[in-house]
């Protein structure tokens, strides 16, 4: 109301007009919204992967170079000032704890912790992003193909996702990674070819639900094409499982792609990647945890908020929770109204 | 029992395409996407002549299809390949470290049933309450949790710090050898230090392998327990007048275990998959930790024996739980 004020006049006319057409699609909105709000899960976890968003895209331009800066060089300047110093007193800043100086402490090489973690971190962004944008719509189509026509060509589709569900899907990822030779790119391709058949499967069974439906038989009736019908009427309505699995499978990817670097299949050192920087900690253990554990630690935050998310979108995206939010709301309405009127009576 | 029959033979009918299947995507992975095995393998400086023998020896001059053919011929034979990196046969490397890895897994398996059917009763016991919200966030955590971290906490915990359970490799040779694994071994000749002394290096590895598919299951069975209270047939138990105990422990758990079953057989990828990891940390001689090594190493052969043999053990599982469930379920069968 109070925004619409401020449009100039023949715009807030249309606004109003757009508001009254949509109002029921809005109010619905309203209530995701309410309902998003009342979950601690769901805030909690937008908290999460916004804050390591924010990391991930903004501290390797803060940080870049740093990740490579061995100490020894500034041992060296230190030399050359002053004639007297011994490089051996000096403790040349490798394999430290944590500290102000380096909130993650160093690796044996005596590089920063924090700003190899935070590369590490946008590589892995880099991979969930890349990974579900080009994965996920492949299996999307293939999913409402089989779903919608059914026979030979279902029966095709889903003997293929049948096969690639038989392997277990880190080992395919592996072997094909391994023959793609070791690189970030080939990692990215091998866990596409992984990611895709989930959603063939996920929304072919969302789409022989729907095709029943008798609406999509009035469409047909009404002469509309087969592919208006599957844009118009079937996907939005099988895209609600979507949504929330897209969001936990940012962390599956985020979870594989640190395995697969882990195995020594992702990006190649010294380009810093957390699941490697896990690996190349397991020599120090136990005595400097912080190598292998803060890596660790950051993936396990990462995949919590996106699962913690998705999760959350579970119960937001869920009709009949809001049904039953909408009408818990009507009730707390009705009871203040009729305390209101108490109230007044007894005044 | 003639309908669980013939619906075996339809099964079979479509596990056996799926093993073809299976057999092709390691062959395309082996033989069509790179582009020349012999050449990734080696330095590209190599000899001739040594190129035509290698040629011969991965079928590379004969028409793909047929190299398919011989591939599978190959696979089907057990001549899976020599490992460049030990210089055996693949099969028989896999041999010697495969059982760690099956025994690994399905004591996974057994921990993710338990604690999962556990963790998923409590939750719909005590629904929508305190304990059923800290169950669902502990889900969520189970299955953020990366394989590696919860490895190392675990160990720090209980092999550092307290010095509970052994942290690295596998326990005393049992006395005598049956079937090459250890615990089974060691009960047959009644050797039970030994057996023990397995079970305590396997519990670490396992326990970590099995929160993730914990997680799962627990989600799932809560659901699922709420779904079959809610069905028609306890309605009426409850009329007839049945104590709350026998409605859900004889009647409401028996249907909602099965669909644990196709998950919980799902689960079972997950496990050899994070064998790599788990076996590499726990420093215990499995496949996963075996094909770490071929792939540091580069021993094309020796990854893609790894992948296949997981494949079919992963596919028998399948299989397996698939009959199961005809098995348990009736109306599946039909």
């Amino acid at each position: 109301m109070s925004l619409s004020r401020l449009l100039p006049r023949p715009l807030r006319r249309k606004y109003q007009s757009w508001k009254e057409k949509n109002e029921s699609k809005l109010k619905e909105y309203g209530l995701m919204w309410y309902a998003f709000k009342r979950s601690p899960i769901s805030v909690a976890g937008l908290i999460i992967v916004v804050f390591m968003m924010v990391f991930a895209l903004f501290s390797p331009q803060v940080l870049s170079g740093t990740e490579q800066l061995m100490n020894f060089l500034s041992v060296h300047k230190m030399i050359k000032e002053t004639p007297e110093f011994n490089a051996f007193d000096y403790s040349m800043d490798l394999l430290q704890p944590p500290s102000w100086r380096h909130w993650f402490g160093t690796d044996e090489f005596g590089r920063d912790m924090f700003a190899r973690c935070m590369l590490g971190l946008q590589i892995s962004l880099a991979y969930a992003v890349t990974v579900i944008t080009l994965g996920v719509p492949l299996g999307i189509i293939l999913g409402l193909v089989a779903g919608y026509y059914g026979g030979k060509v279902d029966e095709l589709i889903s003997r293929v996702t049948d096969i690639f569900f038989a392997f277990p899907s880190l080992i395919l990822a592996m072997a094909l990674a391994a023959s793609l030779g070791a690189g970030m790119e080939s990692a990215i391709i091998a866990m596409i070819v992984v990611w895709w058949p989930g959603y063939v499967r996920l929304i072919r069974g969302q789409v022989l639900s729907v095709r029943e439906n008798l609406y999509v038989e009035a469409a047909r009736a009404a002469g509309m094409s087969d592919f208006k019908i599957i844009i118009k009427h079937i996907a939005p309505n099988v895209l609600t499982p979507v949504i929330i699995y897209l969001t936990m499978d940012m962390a599956g990817v985020v979870l594989m792609g640190a395995g697969l670097s882990f195995i020594g299949l992702g990006a190649q050192p010294p380009t810093p990647e957390l699941g490697r920087l896990v690996y190349d900690g397991l020599n120090f253990l136990p005595q400097k945890w912080w190598y292998s554990l803060i890596p660790g630690f950051i993936l396990f935050i990462w995949a919590l908020g996106f699962n913690l998310l998705g999760d959350g979108l579970r119960d937001v995206l869920d009709p009949r929770y809001r049904r039953r939010l909408e009408f818990k709301m009507k009730e707390k309405k009705k009871k203040k109204k009729v305390e209101r009127r108490g109230e007044e009576q007894n005044v | 029992m003639s309908e669980f029959k013939y619906y075996l033979m339809r099964r079979l009918a479509t596990w056996i395409p799926t093993l073809i299947g299976v057999i092709l995507i390691t062959f395309i992975v082996s033989h069509v996407v790179p582009a020349m095995p012999a050449k990734n393998a080696f330095f590209h400086k190599v000899n001739p002549q040594v190129l035509e023998v290698l040629k011969k020896e991965f079928y590379l001059d004969k028409p793909p299809w047929e190299q398919f053919f011989l591939y599978t011929r190959d696979l089907l034979t057990g001549h899976w390949g020599t490992s460049m990196m030990t210089n055996r046969p693949v099969i028989r490397d896999l041999e010697t470290y495969y059982p760690v890895t099956i025994q690994l897994a399905i004591l996974g398996e057994i921990l993710i049933i338990v604690q999962g059917i556990v963790l998923g009763v409590i939750a719909a016991a005590k629904q929508n309450t305190i304990i059923d919200q800290t169950i669902r966030v502990i889900a969520i955590i189970g299955y953020s949790m990366p394989y590696f971290l919860l490895a190392i906490v675990l160990q720090y915990i209980f092999f550092y710090y307290t010095n509970l359970l052994p942290g690295f490799g596998l326990g005393k040779e049992p006395k005598c050898h049956v079937t090459g694994l250890y615990l089974l071994d060691s009960l047959m000749c009644g050797d039970f230090s030994s057996f023990t002394d397995n079970l305590k290096h396997f519990i670490l590895p396992a326990w970590t392998l099995s929160i993730p598919g914990m997680a799962v299951i627990a989600r799932l069975m809560r659901g699922s327990l709420l779904d079959t209270l809610g069905s028609d047939f306890i309605d009426f138990c409850m009329m007839k007048g049945l104590p709350e105990r026998i409605i859900v422990w004889k009647h409401a758990m028996k249907n909602a275990l099965i669909p644990i079953v196709t998950v919980a057989a799902l689960q079972f990828g997950g496990l050899l998959g994070g064998a790599v990891i788990t076996e590499t940390i726990f420093a215990l001689p499995g496949v996963g930790r075996y094909s770490l090594q071929c792939t540091y190493a580069l021993d094309f052969p020796s990854i893609m024996g790894v992948t296949f043999l997981m494949g079919l053990t992963f596919l028998i599982m399948n299989l397996i739980a698939d009959l199961l469930y005809a098995f348990l379920d009736p109306r599946v069968r039909l």
